[in-house]
Order: structure tokens, then C-alpha cells, then sequence
């Protein structure tokens, strides 16, 4: 076994293109910032707009699709005439997957006993399945899974807040922390769930190459149905392979490139390491003329049985999730306070892939990956948390940035008339109802042209039994848009003595409350 | 008598410099509509009113490091008089590396975020022009600091930069503020101060007090060009927003704040902080005994 292996000018330049597709999703990702003419470049979209999973899931479950979108069927059509080179070349989430696959490290027997096809491959398949049902029935959880949103999503709370705290510790020098840091250190609800998955997602490939790939991936499954019959091939010859198997060894999508079995097109990644790895040079591709003679082992195999229990069992937790209270608009939870731009909660969650732009774009840390506020199925889709941050009032940012259309493109003069909640005040909290102290910071800090927060100044009694005069703060809500700049500033941390809750919000009239 | 009351008394026949003004008011006399115009006024005035004390050289000195202090504390344009005038700032800027400052950093811990304050009040590039330094606050140079003399700071965390400066200079801007009826310049030195702000409210008078007290500006710079006459401090409304093209400035910061005051049509008498710095000794309250120098521009 001590043949060399070499290296293809083919396999360098896929290098090439990975990186510099990786270095293009992290280059958009840092300039999903703030700028200070309020304008993020359309580009911040690239990658989503590259995705037909994306595309698929949100025609599906809400019949409409955000300009830009469309791009995508470039994607589909180049797999179907190619096969999965999306997944080998451009995907940066394939590539971290890629990159951690190859420090795995192992002799290479065992990658050659773990390198190659399974029956675990088809989870992918029906993970897809189950996602297309539910999106068919208006509830649209692709972005869970959907690659780009998890990259992104995981990048955006999770990896970078971290990398900028750690960063920052170390750094002082001020020119360098405007211009490679956060302004302010991000910190994120739900960044340890969110960054111990991205971690296992991670560490998967040293269990299996390009584990995520190769059995999770939702996207890599439409494009592996796509592309089952592709026109580039790989073709084995018969008498120059001497069965070292060693085309295995480096297989990243584990499609049987080598053994005694036949190639699964739907596998493939077109990474070209089957032949660069192949000493005796008798792995090799070319292009097909015919799209009408399939590979021999084109088909996906993956049971009538097995595609119905999938389809069932993405319909039947659909089905679940539009008879929770909240899809049912019978309750609204106060805590869910949406960015604005926002459309209706139904119309919402069935476009939102919960990829994290708005929350990486947000200069003041206000919009977090949801918990349970919107129900299971809005799990990591943005709510406003207004302890951290709050809406900016001449900022239109997160409407800028959001692939799907989930929030819609704002001007600031449409913006600062929607309602993203209202504040309400609550006087047990609250010093001058409550203690008989001086405050209002939450009228100074209200930033509608006509104050939203009004006073009322009030003759009370101090402890020492001394008659004061208070401002005691009321909120007009007419003039509030819900800012949570009041909730944001408030003295008291923690449940602040004003607070910001989704009633009144416009995007859901049937949450309203003013006549 | 009391060695610093002597002083007070002795230092205008002993010192020369002293002999300059303690407060300048610089009026323009037109009031032009174009924003060039208004950039002219804002600098020229300020010029003006500096200079009516005796220059910046009387402040600023061969090689000292200077901290302006504007307020940027709003996320809202020059126009809407939330901001001090971008101008203004430049124009002291300038003025002190005309006098020899070695270096001029411009900074202030905002209200709403320091990425968008910054640019958007159009101070940034404006102090950056002037080849002033223009600083987002740094978290970790807000340093606890025994604050002497205060009646409720007794320690709070203050901007190291600040207080290691040579001189401070505090550019602030007239503007309407229910709390405490205005805000001037010293009630703009809260900008230096970091941790839990928010609680001044319940004292604001005494913890403004504190914070004059210590900062101690060695000239204060009020903008009145344009003022903020109601929905302040952050305003936001255009129609809120009042000429008065005026410029005050001043070494006795209560004194400028108690004249500043009058722009709003407030008596500094209703204006607490002004009272307690007059009860302090910061500085006359009663500013027209200080003979102001007036400048018609």
C-alpha cells in the first residue's frame, strides 16, 4: 500500500472554488452590519437566494416567493443537467464539512470501511420528504435543517459572539476593534443549544466524512433527486483497476465509487478525489451526450413504505402545529414581538427559515432566536428582546436583509408607523407610582417626534411622610409603535417597570386592542 | 477668609488672563436657511465666542491632549437639534490644534447606539475632518473613581481618557428635557459617566452637581444655533426645532447653563442642577454679573 497518492489540477482548482466560496459566505456574513446610511448591500442574500430548498418550501407553504429567489432554479437545473456540484464546489457549510472530514485523521482502512454507500444515506431523503409535507400544509420548519440557515444561523448567535468576546479580551487597540470586532459585544438567547448543535454537526465528520452531507441534509437531498442522472459520469475501467479500493478512501459523499458496487450519481459530490486518489488511473469522468440513459445505479431505492411514513409524519406534526392556540389566533403570546416588517404570524412562519440575517444585522442586539415564544414551530425564528436591545426608530435594517420576505422591505417613513407591540406600564415597578421617586428615563429616551410617553405629575407622600411632586409616566397609544427603547432603558433590569408586549401589533390585527 | 476665596477675590488683579471674560455670547445677526449658510454661522460663531474670551490659547496649550465632548448622544440628524452642531465641533476642534493641542479625541457614551449617533449626527466626520479622533467608548475604560466633593456619586465609573486628558472641553447643545427642564452643558457631562446612568433621574440635580464638580471644564461651548425647543431630549420633530444663532461660551459652566437656559424661556432658577452648582460655588447662576462679553456676528 505504500503506492503514492497524487494530487489532480482538478482537485486544486475545486480547492480553489471552495475557499473562495467560504471566504464569499464569511465576507457577506461580516457585512451583514449595520451601516451608518442605513443600507446593507443586497448581496448580504447571495447564498440563500442560491437555494432551491429554500425556494421550494417557501413556494410550497405560502404561494408567494421574494424577489431574488428565482435564482435558485439555477441551482436545480445546473444539478439536474450536472449532478450535486453545489455540494462539492459551492455549499460553505459543505466545505466546513469538508474541511473537518479531512483533518479526521484514521489509517486508511478504516476510511476505506466507512467511506463508501449505506442504508443511512436515504435519512436525508426522508428528512426532506417530511418537510415538503409540512410546508404543503403552510408550515414551513425547513430552515431548521436547511444548510445555509443552519451555517449562517449558528454563525450569526452563536460562533461569532463568541469568537468577538474571545478576540476582544485580548484586543485594545481601537482601530482594530472597529474594524474587525462588533462595536458591541453580541450576546444571544439561545446561543448554546444553537452552537453545541453547530458543534456536533461539526464533529459528526470524524465519525462519518462529511457526515451532515452525506444523511441530514435536506438541500443536499433535493439536489441528490435532481441530479440522479446527471450527464458527467464516472466510469471505472474494468482492466486498469486492480480493486485497491483506495478511490474510497477520500470519498466524500460515500456514492461507491470504487468496490464492486456501481456508482450512485445521487451521492456524488464531483469532488474528483476517487480519481485523483486512484493510482493505477482507472477512475475517471466525462461527460455524457444523453440525458435518456440513466447510470445504472441512478435510483434512490428509498421504499413506498418509508416515503409515505415520512410524508405522514411531516403532515401529521404540520397538522399539529396549525391546532396550537397560537397558530389557531385564538391566543397571542405577549412575549412574541417581532421585528417590524413582520408579516402576520401565519404568513410568517410559513416564509421565515430562521437563517439569523436579521439577528447578525440588528445594531442593537434586539432580535433573538425565538425559544418557545411562537410555539415548536416557530423554534429560532426572530422574536425582539427588548431587555438587550430594541428597535432602532430610524433604522430599517432587518427588512433589508431577510432572504424570504418573512419581513418585508421597509422604507423609514413605512416603518415608523408600524406597530411592532405596545408599552405598557406596569405601577408596582414603576418608582414614581411605586416609591415615590423621580425618573421618566423612559419619556427622555421615546423617541417618536411627539413623545409616546406622557407624564402626569402627581402630589405624593416619601417614606419620611414628606409631600413630592412625580412625574408619573403614561403611554399613548396612539403615538407608541413599540419600540422598547422605554423597556430597554428602563432602571429596573431584569422585568423592567415598562414593557413592550405584541398587543396592538399591526401585522396581526386580530391582536389589536385600540378601536 | 478661606485660602481659595482669597484666591477668587486676588486672581483677576494677579492674573492677566483673567482679566479676559468668564462668559461670551455670540449672536449671528442674519439667520441664514441653507445648510451651507448654517455651517458658516455655526463655525464662525463659535470662533467668535471663543475668541471673545481670549482665544483657545487661553485654554489649550503646546502640546496638551484635549477631550471634546459634544453631545452625540441621539441617533437623529444635525437639523433636528438632538446633536450638538457638527460645525461647532469642528470649528473647536480646529481651534485647538491652531492653539498647539498635540492631540483632539471627540467622544461621548450616546443614548441610542454610538454606530449610528456617531455618523448620523454628522459629528464624526466632521471632528475627523478637523483631525480630531473620534472615539465609540470603550466599556473597559469606564473606571470606578471616588468622585471628592459629591453628595451622591461618591464613586461611580467614569471615562479613564476623560479624566487623563489634559483639557476637557464640554460642546454641548440647548434643548427642552422634562425631567429637568433642560439640558445644557453640564447635564451633557453625563456623557463621560458609564455603569447605571439611568438612576441620576431620581437625584439628577445632585449627580449632575457631582459630575461638574468633578469634570471641571476649562471652557464650555453651548450651541444655540439651532435648540430643541420640546419632545426633547431626542426630539425628532422639525417643528420643534427653533433658531436662537447664538453660541455661549464660558469657563463658569453654570453661569453658561443659567444664560442657556434663557434661550428656552426658562428661568435658571427652574432648572436644578443650575441651582445646586450655584449652591456648590461651580460657578454664578447670575450671569449678567459676570458682564458676559456679547459679539454680534
Amino acid at each position: 500500500m505504500a503506492r503514492k497518492m497524487r494530487t489532480t489540477t482538478l482537485v486544486w482548482l475545486r480547492r480553489t472554488v471552495q475557499t473562495a466560496f467560504l471566504l464569499l459566505f464569511l465576507y457577506l456574513f461580516l457585512e451583514t452590519v449595520y451601516h451608518p446610511i442605513n443600507r446593507v448591500g443586497g448581496g448580504v442574500k447571495f447564498f440563500f437566494q442560491l437555494d432551491p430548498l429554500v425556494t421550494l418550501a417557501d413556494w410550497l407553504a405560502s404561494h408567494a416567493l421574494a424577489e431574488g429567489m428565482l435564482l435558485s432554479l439555477a441551482t436545480l437545473v445546473v444539478t439536474f443537467l450536472f449532478g450535486r456540484w453545489f455540494c462539492g464546489w459551492i455549499c460553505p457549510f459543505g466545505t466546513v464539512h469538508h474541511l473537518f472530514s479531512s483533518l479526521r485523521g484514521g489509517t486508511v482502512k478504516a476510511r476505506l470501511d466507512t467511506g463508501g454507500y449505506g442504508r443511512w444515506h436515504k435519512l436525508k431523503y426522508y428528512v426532506l420528504v417530511m418537510f415538503l409535507a409540512g410546508a404543503l400544509l403552510g408550515v414551513n420548519v425547513v430552515g431548521w435543517l436547511d444548510p445555509l440557515s443552519f451555517f449562517f444561523r449558528a454563525m450569526a448567535v452563536a460562533v461569532y459572539p463568541a469568537l468577538n468576546g474571545a478576540v476582544d479580551s485580548l484586543l485594545v487597540n481601537d482601530s482594530l476593534r472597529r474594524n474587525l470586532l462588533a462595536v458591541q459585544q453580541p450576546y444571544y438567547f439561545g446561543n448554546v443549544l444553537i452552537g453545541v448543535l453547530f458543534g456536533m454537526a461539526v464533529a459528526l465528520n470524524f465519525y462519518r466524512a462529511r457526515f451532515w452531507c452525506r444523511y441530514i441534509c435536506p438541500l443536499g437531498a433535493l439536489l441528490g433527486i435532481a441530479g440522479k442522472n446527471p450527464l458527467v459520469r464516472l466510469h471505472k475501467s474494468p482492466d486498469a483497476c486492480d480493486n485497491c479500493r483506495l478511490c474510497l478512501a477520500d470519498c466524500q459523499g460515500g456514492a461507491n465509487v470504487g468496490d464492486t458496487l456501481e456508482w450512485k450519481p445521487a451521492e456524488c459530490f464531483f469532488c474528483f478525489n476517487c480519481e485523483s486518489d486512484c493510482p493505477s488511473r482507472a477512475v475517471t469522468f466525462s461527460l455524457g451526450t444523453s440525458l435518456l440513459k440513466p447510470p445504472k445505479d441512478s435510483r434512490l431505492d428509498l421504499g413506498r413504505r418509508q416515503l409515505l411514513a415520512s410524508g405522514v409524519a411531516g403532515a401529521g406534526g404540520a397538522l399539529l402545529f396549525r391546532t396550537h392556540p397560537l397558530a389557531g389566533k385564538r391566543s397571542f403570546n405577549p412575549e412574541l414581538v417581532r421585528p417590524p416588517g413582520s408579516l402576520g404570524e401565519e404568513e410568517f412562519l410559513s416564509k421565515c427559515i430562521r437563517c439569523g440575517e436579521c439577528m447578525k444585522v440588528c445594531p442593537t442586539n434586539g432580535i433573538h432566536p425565538a425559544a418557545l415564544e411562537a410555539g415548536l414551530e416557530g423554534m429560532w425564528s426572530p422574536v425582539m428582546r427588548m431587555t438587550i436591545g430594541y428597535c432602532e426608530y430610524e433604522c430599517t435594517l432587518c427588512t433589508q436583509v431577510c432572504p424570504t420576505g418573512a419581513i418585508r422591505p421597509l422604507t423609514v417613513d413605512e416603518k415608523q408607523k408600524i406597530k411592532i407591540g405596545l408599552a405598557y406600564i406596569d405601577r408596582n415597578r414603576c418608582l414614581p407610582y411605586a416609591s415615590a421617586r423621580t425618573c421618566i428615563v423612559c419619556e427622555e429616551h421615546c423617541p417618536t417626534p411627539k413623545k409616546a410617553i406622557w407624564f402626569e405629575e402627581a402630589q405624593v407622600t416619601t417614606d419620611k411622610g414628606e409631600k413630592v411632586i412625580v412625574k408619573q409616566p403614561r403611554v399613548n397609544l396612539e403615538l407608541c409603535i413599540g419600540c422598547g427603547i422605554c423597556t430597554n432603558k428602563c432602571v429596573i433590569k431584569g422585568q423592567p417597570a415598562i414593557l413592550v408586549s405584541s398587543v396592538g401589533e399591526s401585522r396581526n390585527p386580530d391582536n389589536g386592542v385600540l378601536l | 477668609m478661606k485660602r481659595r476665596e482669597f484666591l477668587a477675590l486676588a486672581a483677576p488683579a494677579l492674573l492677566p488672563a483673567a482679566a479676559a471674560p468668564a462668559l461670551s455670547i455670540a449672536h449671528y445677526k442674519s439667520s441664514p436657511a441653507a445648510p451651507d449658510g448654517i455651517a458658516e454661522e455655526a463655525r464662525r460663531l463659535t470662533r467668535a465666542a471663543v475668541d471673545a474670551l481670549g482665544g483657545m490659547a487661553r485654554f489649550v496649550s503646546k502640546g496638551n491632549v484635549v477631550w471634546v465632548k459634544p453631545n452625540i448622544a441621539w441617533d437623529r440628524r444635525p437639523e433636528q437639534a438632538a446633536c450638538t452642531n457638527p460645525d461647532v465641533v469642528a470649528a473647536v476642534v480646529e481651534m485647538c490644534f491652531q492653539a498647539g493641542a498635540r492631540k483632539v479625541a471627540v467622544g461621548d457614551n450616546p443614548c441610542n447606539s454610538a454606530q449610528r449617533t456617531f455618523p448620523r449626527s454628522g459629528i464624526q466626520s466632521a471632528a475627523e475632518k478637523a483631525g480630531a479622533q473620534c472615539y465609540f467608548m470603550d466599556e473597559r475604560k469606564f473606571r470606578k473613581m471616588a468622585i471628592k466633593g459629591a453628595r451622591v456619586l461618591k464613586e461611580w465609573e467614569i471615562y479613564r481618557d476623560v479624566v487623563e486628558a489634559d483639557r476637557v472641553i464640554n460642546v454641548g447643545i440647548v434643548k427642552q428635557h422634562s425631567l429637568t427642564n433642560a439640558v445644557l452643558g453640564m447635564k451633557n457631562l453625563m456623557g463621560v459617566a458609564g455603569g447605571a446612568r439611568n438612576r441620576f433621574h431620581q437625584d439628577i440635580a445632585n449627580c449632575v452637581a457631582d459630575l461638574a464638580g468633578f469634570i471641571r471644564p476649562q471652557l464650555v461651548v453651548l450651541d444655540a444655533v439651532r435648540v430643541l425647543a420640546a419632545n426633547g431630549p431626542a426630539g425628532g420633530n422639525l417643528a420643534d426645532v427653533k433658531r436662537r444663532d447664538t453660541i455661549v461660551a464660558g469657563v463658569d459652566q453654570v453661569a453658561v447653563d443659567a444664560f442657556g437656559a434663557t434661550l428656552l424661556g426658562i428661568r435658571p432658577a427652574d432648572i436644578g442642577y443650575v441651582v445646586e452648582g450655584h449652591a456648590r460655588g461651580l460657578g454664578n447662576m447670575n450671569y449678567a454679573a459676570l458682564s458676559p462679553a456679547r459679539v454680534e456676528v
